[in-house]
C-alpha cells in the first residue's frame, strides 16, 4: 500500500480511530495486525519472510540476554547477522552476484550460471532487516533489555508508518514507546497531520513533477547536452530529496498522530557546508546505523588515519550497495567516501590557505560558497545514482561539458522536457516554497508551533491552501501512472 | 460483545464529546470549509465538454421525462429533444454519450427508469459490435461521472470497471489535472439547459448509393453487449417501460476501426430476430431512408454522424412515431 494511494487515505484513519477506541492493553496487537495488513497489501507471501526475520532476531535477543558468557553472546549475534544478511543477500543481491560471476566466467570462457528462478525483491527488506539487526546489537551491548513479548517485538520490526522506507528506528527509541500509553491529543494529531500534508506536498507536487523532466532527459541522455543535463541533474537532486523526505515526513506524521515519535531522517541536507556534514543531515537513520553498527566496531577514527579512511571507505561502499544491487550505487557510495577522505586530508591545507588569504570563514558569502560547492559535489555523485549504467553516467558527464547551451532557457526548449510552461511554473513555485520552509527549519524556526499560535482564520487558510495545492497540483490519479516511492526498491 | 460496544460508545462520548465541545466545533468548521471548497473545485475542474447534457438530466426533478433516448453518439447527434418538445409536445431527454457501450447504456437507462419512470426508452444499437473486453476509461467517465452517487452508480462501477474503480468514485483523481486548461466557461454556473446543443453543424456530402444489407443476413453479437441488451429488455418489462431498439442512419457500408459495415448491419438483423421473440419494437432507419427523405449529400456531418439537417429529419420522424405511441 502506497502512502499516496486512496487505500491509505481510508486505511490510516480507520486504523487510528480504532487504535484510540480500543483498550490500551490490546492496542499494540491492533497495530501489529494493521502493520501486517499494510505489508501484505503488496505481497502476502513476503510477510512470512518478515515474520521469519522477526522471530530469528527476537530469539537472538532473548538468547543473548540469557547467556552469561560473552562468547555465547557473540555467537548469537553472529548467527542472527548470518541468517538475516543471508536472506537479504539472496533476495537483493543474488541476481547481481550471478551477473558478475557470469561476467568473470565469460572472460575465462567457462559455462555461465543460469538460475532456474527469478528473485523478487521484497519491499522494505533492507529497512526492516537493518532495524532488527540493530536491535540484536543493542541487546548485546546492553543498551536495552531484550523484549520478551514477541508480539510487541514483531510490531517494532513491522510498525507500518516506517516499515517500507524508514526511518530505520532504534530499538531504544521505539520499543519503549510501544509499551507507553498514548492518549488522543488534538494538538499532537494536528501536528502529525500537518507533517503528513507537507510530505504529500513534497512527494506529489515537487518530486513527481520534477520526475517528468529528469526521466525525459535521463531516459534519452544521448540526445541532450550541456545545461539540459545539468538542469535535469539538479532537478533529480530535488526529486530524490523530496521523494525520500516526503516518505519520512508522512511516516513521522502518521506515527505522531498515534502518539509515537520517530527519529528525524533529514535536516536540510542541501544546506550542508561539507560532504561529511551532508551525510549527517541526509538519511540520518541509515548514516547513524552504519556509524553505530559498522564504523565504530571497525575502529572508527581511533586507530590512526589510514584505518579511519579505510573504515570510511568501506562504510560508504556498503552504503552504496545497500541502496541497490548495481555497480552504479557502489560507485556512488565510493565517490561519497572519496569526497570525505579528500576533504579530511586537505582540511589542514585549506585552512592554511584561507588564513594566508585572510578569508573570514564565518561571513555569509564564504558559507554560501561552501554550500554551493558541496551541492555541486553531491549533484555530481547523483549522476551515478540516477543513470542507468556506469557508461551512461560517464556519457552524461561528458555531454554535460560538451556545450554551453544557455539558450535553452529562452528558446522554449525548457518546455519540451516533459513539463509545459504552466507545470514548470508550478514546479519553480513549489521549489521556492521548499526553499523558504528549509531556510526557516535551518534557522531553527518551529514552523508548526509558530503556525499553531496564529488565529484560527490564518491557520485554516494555510491548512486548506496546503490540502488543495496537493489535491489540484499534485501528480496522481489516472492521468499519471503513480510512480513508486523511489526508496521502495532499496 | 454488546457490552463492549456500549462501553466503547460511552467512553467515546465522554472523552470526545463532553470534554472537547470547543475542539469539536472547530473541527466541524474545518470539515465544512473543506467540503465546500472540495465540491466547488470539483465542479470547476469537471470536464464539461462532452456530457453536460447528461449531467443536467440527472439533476432534473423526478418524473421529468416521458421519453428517454439512450446509446452512443449516433443518437446523441441524431435526435433533438427540443424538436420533440417544441413540435410534438414530447418531454424527452437525450442521455447518449460518445461511444456509450451497451453495458453502460443499460445502467444509464436503469438510473433514468428509476428516477423518471418514462413511458418509452429508445436505444440505439450501433455499439453492439464492441468486443466483450471493450472498456475505455474516458468514455466510461463521460457517462458515469454524471450519475448521482447512489446504488446504480456503485453497481455500474463495480460491475463494469476491470480495475482502478476508485477513480470513478472520486473523479477528482482524474479531473484535478484540468487546472491547466480551465476557461471562463468552467467557472460559470450554467443557468439554462440548452437541449439543442448536441448538434453537428458541418456537412460532408456522400453519394446516395447506400444499399442496406439483406435483413436475412445475421451475425453473432458479442456475448457481453448481448447480455446487457437482454438485461435492458428485462428491466423495461419489469418496470412496464416500452423499449424501442433503433439504428440511426449512417454510412453503414463504411468500415469503422477495422469493423466492416456489413458485420455491423448483420448484428442489427440478429437483433431484429431477437426483438420479435422478446416482443420488443425494432426500427432500423437504414431501411427507411426514403420515407425519412434522407439525403446523404446534405444530411451527414461525416460518415458516422448526422448533421443538423439530418438530425432534424430523423427527429421529426421520431416525433410522429413517439406521439403515436404516447397517445396510444
Amino acid at each position: 500500500m502506497l502512502f499516496n494511494s486512496l487505500e491509505f487515505l481510508i486505511f490510516f484513519p480507520v486504523v487510528t480511530l480504532l487504535y484510540f477506541a480500543i483498550p490500551h492493553k490490546v492496542r499494540y496487537i491492533w497495530l501489529l495486525v494493521a502493520s501486517y495488513f499494510f505489508y501484505m497489501c503488496w505481497n502476502p507471501k513476503y510477510a512470512l519472510l518478515m515474520a521469519f526475520s522477526t522471530l530469528s532476531t527476537y530469539a537472538a535477543g532473548v538468547l543473548i540476554d540469557k547467556s552469561s558468557k560473552t562468547l555465547h553472546k557473540k555467537l548469537w549475534v553472529a548467527l542472527s547477522f548470518t541468517i538475516n544478511i543471508a536472506i537479504l543477500f539472496f533476495f537483493k543481491y543474488f541476481d547481481f552476484a550471478i551477473d558478475n560471476l557470469n561476467a568473470v566466467l565469460s572472460l575465462g570462457g567457462f559455462e555461465l550460471v543460469n538460475p532456474a528462478f527469478d528473485v523478487i525483491l521484497p519491499v522494505g527488506i533492507s529497512f526492516y532487516t537493518f532495524q532488527a539487526l540493530g536491535y540484536t546489537v543493542d541487546v548485546y551491548r546492553k543498551d536495552i533489555k531484550a523484549e520478551k513479548n514477541v508480539l510487541r517485538y514483531a510490531l517494532f520490526v513491522s510498525f507500518f508508518p516506517q516499515l517500507v522506507a524508514g526511518p530505520i528506528e532504534r530499538s531504544g527509541n521505539l520499543i519503549k514507546q510501544l509499551r507507553e500509553r498514548h492518549y488522543f491529543n488534538t494538538k499532537r494529531v494536528a501536528n502529525g497531520m500537518m507533517l503528513m500534508l507537507w510530505g504529500f506536498f513534497e512527494k506529489l507536487v515537487i518530486a513527481d513533477r520534477a520526475a517528468y523532466v529528469v526521466d525525459t532527459v535521463y531516459n534519452n541522455y544521448t540526445q541532450h547536452t550541456g545545461l539540459t543535463l545539468a538542469l535535469a541533474t539538479v532537478l533529480f537532486a530535488f526529486q530524490i530529496y523530496c521523494d525520500f523526505a516526503s516518505y519520512s515526513d508522512i511516516a513521522r506524521g502518521a506515527a505522531q498522530v498515534m502518539g509515537f515519535d520517530l527519529m528525524k531522517n533529514f535536516e536540510t541536507p542541501y544546506f550542508a557546508k561539507s560532504v561529511s556534514e551532508f551525510w549527517r543531515r541526509w538519511h540520518i537513520s541509515l548514516s547513524t546505523w552504519f556509524r553505530d553498527y559498522l564504523y565504530i566496531p571497525l575502529g572508527g577514527n581511533r586507530r590512526g588515519r589510514a584505518r579511519k579512511y579505510f573504515n570510511l571507505f568501506v562504510v560508504f561502499l556498503l552504503s552504496g550497495l545497500w541502496h541497490g544491487a548495481s555497480w552504479n550505487y557502489v560507485i556512488w557510495g565510493a565517490l561519497n567516501g572519496f569526497y570525505q577522505i579528500v576533504g579530511d586530508m586537505t582540511k589542514g591545507i585549506r585552512r592554511k590557505i584561507s588564513n594566508k588569504l585572510q578569508l573570514d570563514r564565518e561571513v555569509f558569502s564564504n558559507k554560501l560558497m561552501k554550500v554551493i560547492v558541496t551541492f555541486v559535489l553531491i549533484n555530481f555523485s547523483w549522476i551515478f545514482f540516477r543513470a542507468e549504467s556506469f557508461t551512461a553516467a560517464m556519457t552524461i558527464v561528458k555531454n554535460m561539458f560538451s556545450e554551453f547551451n544557455l539558450w535553452i532557457l529562452t528558446d522554449g526548449t525548457l518546455f519540451t522536457l516533459g513539463l509545459d510552461a504552466k507545470d514548470m511554473f508550478v514546479l519553480l513555485l513549489s521549489l521556492a516554497v521548499l526553499l523558504i520552509v528549509s531556510i526557516m527549519k535551518y534557522k531553527g524556526v518551529m514552523i508548526r508551533d509558530t503556525l499553531a499560535k496564529q488565529g484560527i482564520w490564518f491557520r485554516y487558510l494555510v491548512y486548506l491552501a496546503g490540502i488543495f495545492a496537493v489535491l489540484i497540483f499534485g501528480i496522481y490519479g489516472p492521468t499519471y501512472d503513480a510512480s513508486q516511492f523511489i526508496y521502495f526498491q532499496f | 460483545m454488546l457490552w463492549f460496544l456500549v462501553s466503547l460508545w460511552v467512553k467515546f462520548m465522554k472523552i470526545i464529546v463532553f470534554e472537547n465541545l470547543k475542539k469539536i466545533a472547530k473541527a466541524a468548521l474545518f470539515i465544512l470549509l473543506f467540503i465546500l471548497l472540495y465540491t466547488s473545485s470539483r465542479e470547476v475542474l469537471r470536464d464539461k465538454s462532452e456530457s453536460e447534457a447528461l449531467g443536467r438530466i440527472f439533476t432534473m426533478p423526478d418524473e421529468s421525462y416521458d421519453v428517454v433516448l439512450a446509446g452512443p453518439s449516433h443518437i446523441q447527434y441524431g435526435i433533438q429533444p427540443k424538436i420533440l418538445a417544441d413540435e410534438y409536445g414530447i418531454k424527452a431527454c437525450n442521455t447518449a454519450t460518445a461511444a456509450q457501450s451497451m453495458p453502460t447504456t443499460y445502467y444509464v437507462v436503469k438510473e433514468m427508469v428509476e428516477r423518471h419512470s418514462p413511458d418509452i426508452v429508445v436505444v440505439d444499437l450501433f455499439c453492439l459490435f464492441y468486443p466483450d473486453n471493450y472498456f475505455t476509461p474516458t468514455r466510461f467517465h463521460q457517462a458515469i461521472d454524471n450519475f448521482p452517487l447512489g446504488k446504480t452508480k456503485t453497481e455500474a462501477i463495480l460491475d463494469l470497471v476491470p480495475q482502478g474503480e476508485s477513480e470513478f468514485f472520486a473523479n477528482y483523481m482524474l479531473y484535478h489535472g484540468r487546472w491547466k486548461s480551465l476557461t471562463r466557461y468552467d467557472y460559470t454556473v450554467q443557468q439554462e439547459f440548452d437541449e439543442t446543443s448536441q448538434i453537428l453543424e458541418v456537412t460532408t456530402p456522400f453519394e446516395n448509393d447506400f444499399v442496406p444489407l439483406d435483413e436475412n443476413v445475421t451475425g453473432n453479437i458479442p456475448s457481453v453487449p448481448l447480455e446487457y441488451l437482454e438485461k435492458l429488455v428485462t428491466l423495461c418489462k419489469e418496470t412496464e417501460t416500452e423499449l424501442i431498439l433503433t439504428v440511426i442512419p449512417y454510412r453503414a457500408d463504411v468500415d469503422n476501426n477495422g469493423v466492416t459495415g456489413a458485420y455491423q448491419q448483420s448484428l442489427y438483423n440478429s437483433v431484429k430476430v431477437l426483438a420479435e421473440t422478446w416482443g420488443v419494437e425494432y426500427i432500423n432507419l437504414l431501411h427507411h431512408l426514403d420515407e425519412i427523405g434522407f439525403d446523404f449529400q446534405t444530411d451527414m456531418a461525416e460518415f458516422s454522424h448526422l448533421n443538423v439537417s439530418g438530425s432534424e429529419k430523423v427527429s421529426r420522424i421520431w416525433g410522429k412515431l413517439l406521439n403515436d405511441r404516447l397517445e396510444n
